[in-house]
């Protein structure tokens, strides 16, 4: 069963209310996946403007942070959970980010904000990793990008996959990782 | 062919029976594991934000298929 939920994930108010709807209706939160984010490059950065650089930033940063820091307590109440993170290939890779440095920094900020957490917890039985897409096939992308070969781009449902990997029990042993998910592209 | 023949009876070789329960053994995993993440994901409750994207909706559906419950923003 689903049950959506509107939140602004980059107001901390909004995203408090957003656990404790969980916790008051279930009583628990087991698994807390950061899926949502946002592109905006184009520009290098001596051409960025402020507000783009803000939005990247609260969009794909700031709102993992809101997240993890109102679920933690319940996860360590409970002393069990699983955070995934969506971090980016371009966080690691520097021949990616020209002219989309603002989405490179806040995507690198997701690596260095899941290994603390990971490192932080690491008394509890939580795991905290993030994986690293790259151009997802998507008929957004599809549209996008036209000519490019379609072929080796990696479909959700294989992400999908690996993140059912790290939320299962057989990657309790993985914590603070990085895992790139972008096949052979 | 008696030196082979020796080592098929001392199993140093790959006989076909060996290969199969070989393949019987690693369908056997399979099957432990697909049960045992199953097992990890049912009845959890799952907080997924940005389930309206396409990466989003792929992993509420699948995590509905194994029983888990989604909350999603």
């Amino acid at each position: 069963m689903v049950n959506s939920i509107q939140t602004d994930v980059t107001n901390e108010s909004s995203v408090h209310a957003l656990l404790q709807n969980v916790i008051d209706k279930h009583g628990r939160v087991d698994f807390l996946l950061n899926i949502v984010g946002a592109y905006k490059g184009g520009t290098d950065i001596a051409s960025t403007k402020e507000s783009n650089w803000d939005f990247m930033m609260n969009v794909n940063l700031k709102s993992a942070f809101l997240r993890c820091k109102a679920a933690l307590p319940h996860m360590i109440r409970q002393n069990f959970g699983k955070i995934i993170n969506v971090s980016s290939r371009t966080a690691v890779e520097k021949r990616f980010r020209s002219k989309s440095g603002a989405y490179a920094v806040s995507k690198a900020g997701i690596i260095v904000l899941t290994e603390t957490i990971a490192d932080e917890v690491k008394k509890y039985d939580i795991n905290v990793n993030c994986i690293m897409p790259s151009i997802i096939d998507t008929p957004d992308n599809r549209r996008n990008f036209p000519d490019a070969d379609f072929s080796r781009w990696v479909k959700p449902e294989e992400i999908a996959k690996v993140i059912l990997f790290l939320l299962s029990d057989d990657s309790k042993t993985v914590s603070g990782a990085s895992v790139p998910v972008y096949g052979k592209t | 062919m008696k030196t082979l023949n020796t080592k098929l009876e001392e199993g140093t070789l790959a006989s076909p029976q060996r290969i199969q329960l070989s393949i019987n053994q690693k369908y056997a995993d399979m099957k432990t594991i697909t049960a045992r993440l199953v097992m990890s994901l049912k009845e959890k409750v799952a907080v997924v934000t940005g389930a309206t994207g396409t990466l989003g909706r792929v992993v509420t559906k699948t995590l509905l298929e194994h029983e888990a419950h989604v909350i999603s923003t």
